[in-house]
């Protein structure tokens, strides 16, 4: 015997009964209702802990029962059985099984699944796409970071000279040299999506020096070391891909925390900040050697350019504290050390001059 | 008074062809006894039955769930949460229930992330496509929140009546529209003139009119409920919300700049007056200030929470307290102090355990919302009884589609909410 609140669906009322359990069924006793319901006409939804129990008739109308002992007395009578999914969450140790679980998932889908996605996805990016974002991109560098080049036109024909020597023929977008004044970036160089290669002018005065040398033989063959790594971040896609990665990590941070306007918010950052992955830079390095390689140039001129770039890097790197933060985080980056990139390229280069 | 009279004189004309010998009357004397009614008005309070333990379970299992199957069990993981929330709400000896279908949640979260998608990712690619972009959410998203509440209303039931909104799709135009285009407007400007940082700062002048906006939907939401034939009436006006956000605001405001330029000098002075003591406290301690970051931010954001959980709590209790039924008021009396820290000792377990606390944190805030609410009427069952009877009984005539059975909402239903 089994007290219930039953509802007929036809009036809003609440109908105190009592249930009976019979063979073919359970039947209904209360105030003015008297109804038998067959077993298969009725149906028992999840039970949790504390909330009434709910048991549906197929005619619309519908049972609930409150307390406990009415309830686990109903389930028994029934012989109601929990889904899969139900046993799982009535279980502690197997639903803080699924803590570890989801570090498991979320731990492989980000170390080796978004990586391969993003590729694939990337792969699918039109060069036209491609293209218009990367003139989208340095049209806002224009805006914020970068000024017109001040080095004069002979040092820049030199350097699109060296780019046009060591643009490889097949490639996808059009590899073209953009030389700019970044007094708040200093002596770099970077790759964007589309083809572009933007050198600093701080860069291209950290090789030649400040007494007005040309850039020619041992120097060109620096700033075409620099210019060869770049070239292959192009030939692997790299700014793409990483763009593409990152949007994929966005937006899954954003569904697994609930809150959508977030991605759009990301979205400028996502854009400029980039900084690629130790994996993209070791691959820019490797192809970086193979075309200097074939262009009869050592790399160790571009050993000799990373090494002076780190170590004005280090000499400037407490004036630039506006970005104290970059000191306090930008170290415990993907980079590989630039220590180990100049070994790398002086044992290629030891090993040339050997044969 | 007035309110009662204007309610009582819409609840009158709606279901026009209903019988009329049985409605008039309880209305009439609905107005001849309102005196003696308020006397004997009875207080119905809300309960909740759910546990943060036992939440916490459904919660990990339906994350991992969603998780291993990126993101499409969060469907049947929303119908679960719901149902979990509302079959432990209960009210007058009867519990709330949830019967959302699901495939329905489905096919609004894939239309939500093709729609962000473009957002995100084709904006900013031309012109054209922005304008268009721009037509199609301006167009879309006003018809999608009503249908999202339609969803969410007839999905819920309660003695076996189902829950209705019945906002037009006009009102939800004419209080959408304007929405849209304050959100949108900043980003549609960036693409069309794009490297005019002056303009842009107009393009966030329209979001001055927000209290004005938040009220209207507001209004527009309260408007629209009802149980059965029993439907609300809102009292909130345009200008409800503003003295609210006009003081809470402008206090944020004013303090985040304090914050902001007090940072900027302390920086500022430190670098230009002692440029060498800068630097080597910078080289020798440069570790400290990421703990102490940290707790800056932390402490910047619980008073920031606190103007943010009294607007909050404002806006609720505002928007509660002049929503009312036929009949029925409701009174809503959520209290700042202890609600404020209960959100500052969610945000801290939260973040303390690296999220694991949130299903407690979800639980807490539901059931402290529901004791802080209560409904007075004079014989709910009575009300209740009598208003379903004559909705089945329009319903018979072909008017009013029968309650309980309602599968329209489900095939045209489209759920957007996460």
């Amino acid at each position: 015997m089994i007290q219930a609140h039953y509802f007929d669906h036809r009036q809003a009322m609440l109908h105190k009964v009592v249930l009976h359990f019979q063979a073919s069924g359970i039947s209904l006793t209360g105030e003015g209702i008297d109804r038998q319901v067959d077993k298969n006409q009725m149906q028992l939804e999840e039970p949790f802990q504390d909330a009434p129990c709910i048991l549906n008739f197929a005619d619309g109308s519908h049972c609930e029962i409150y307390a406990q002992a009415d309830k686990q007395n109903l389930l028994t009578h029934l012989g109601y059985s929990p889904s899969t999914i139900q046993r799982w969450q009535h279980k502690w140790q197997a639903a803080l099984l699924a803590i570890i679980v989801m570090a498991g998932i979320v731990f492989s889908g980000y170390k080796w699944g978004m990586p391969v996605l993003a590729d694939k996805i990337a792969s699918f990016v039109p060069v036209s796409y491609e293209r218009a974002l990367g003139s989208e991109i340095i049209n806002l560098l224009d805006q914020v970071l970068l000024k017109p080049s001040k080095l004069d036109d002979r040092t820049i024909a030199q350097a699109e000279q060296l780019i046009r020597r060591l643009r490889p023929e097949d490639s996808a977008v059009p590899i073209h040299l953009e030389v700019r004044d970044a007094p708040e970036i200093g002596a770099n160089a970077f790759a964007l999506p589309g083809g572009t290669v933007v050198v600093t002018d701080q860069l291209v005065t950290l090789i030649v020096g400040n007494s007005g040398n040309q850039l020619t033989n041992a120097l060109a063959d620096e700033l075409s070391g620099v210019l060869a790594h770049e070239i292959g971040h192009i030939q692997n896609r790299h700014a793409m891909r990483r763009l593409v990665h990152k949007g994929l990590v966005t937006v899954a941070m954003g569904s697994l925390f609930g809150d959508f306007s977030s991605v759009a918010a990301l979205a400028p950052a996502a854009l400029v900040g980039q900084e690629y992955s130790r994996e993209m830079e070791i691959e820019a390095d490797t192809y970086a050697i193979a075309a200097l390689t074939e262009k009869g140039i050592s790399p160790k001129h571009l050993a000799n350019v990373l090494e002076d770039m780190s170590k004005r890097r280090k000499r400037s790197g407490v004036e630039a504290t506006p970005k104290w933060l970059r000191t306090v985080y930008g170290y415990a980056s993907s980079h590989p050390a630039t220590e180990e990139r100049i070994a790398r390229f002086r044992e290629v280069a030891a090993a040339m001059e050997q044969k | 008074m007035q309110i009662q009279t204007e309610a009582t004189g819409r609840w009158q004309l709606a279901p026009e062809n209903l019988a009329a010998t049985t409605f008039p009357e309880h209305a009439d004397a609905a107005v001849a006894d309102s005196a003696e009614i308020i006397e004997q008005q009875t207080e119905y309070q809300p309960s909740f039955t759910g546990t943060g333990k036992e939440y916490f379970r459904i919660w990990i299992v339906n994350l991992c769930l969603s998780l291993a199957t990126l993101g499409i069990y969060s469907a049947w993981a929303k119908v679960r949460r719901l149902k979990y929330f509302d079959r432990n709400t209960q009210l007058n000896g009867a519990a709330f229930n949830f019967h959302g279908d699901p495939m329905t949640i489905f096919r609004g979260r894939i239309i939500a992330v093709l729609l962000l998608f473009c957002y995100h990712y084709l904006f900013t690619f031309s012109k054209a496509l922005a304008l268009s972009l721009f037509a199609i959410f301006l167009l879309g998203v006003p018809w999608m929140m009503r249908s999202a509440l339609r969803f969410r209303l007839r999905n819920t039931s309660y003695m076996g009546l189902r829950c209705q909104f019945h906002g037009t799709l006009a009102g939800a135009y004419a209080t959408y529209l304007p929405v849209g285009l304050v959100v949108l407007l900043p980003g549609l400007l960036g693409v069309l003139i794009p490297h005019k940082p002056g303009i842009m700062v107009f393009a966030f002048i329209p979001y001055l009119s927000w209290p004005w906006l938040h009220a209207r939907m507001r209004m527009y939401q309260h408007n629209g409920l009802a149980v059965a034939g029993i439907k609300s009436s809102c009292s909130l006006t345009k200008g409800s919300f503003f003295l609210s956000y006009f003081i809470i605001g402008l206090s944020l405001l004013i303090f985040v700049m304090l914050v902001g330029m007090g940072t900027a000098i302390f920086f500022a002075s430190f670098k230009n007056h002692a440029a060498e003591s800068y630097r080597i406290f910078m080289e020798a301690y440069s570790w400290v200030l990421i703990p102490a970051g940290f707790l800056v931010v932390l402490l910047a954001y619980a008073i920031f929470l606190s103007g943010s959980t009294l607007l909050q709590v404002k806006i609720w209790n505002k928007s509660w307290n002049a929503t009312r039924f036929p009949r029925v008021e409701i009174d809503s009396h959520l209290p700042y102090k202890a609600y404020y820290f209960l959100q500052l000792k969610n945000l801290f377990l939260t973040l303390l355990t690296l999220g694991l606390y949130r299903p407690f944190a979800v639980v807490n805030v539901y059931r402290f919302r529901l004791q802080h609410v209560s409904l007075k009427a004079v014989g709910l069952e009575q009300l209740l009884a009598m208003q379903h009877a004559q909705v089945a009984q329009a319903g018979k005539s072909g008017q009013v589609g029968q309650a309980s059975g309602d599968s329209s909402a489900d095939l045209f239903g489209f759920d957007l909410s996460w």
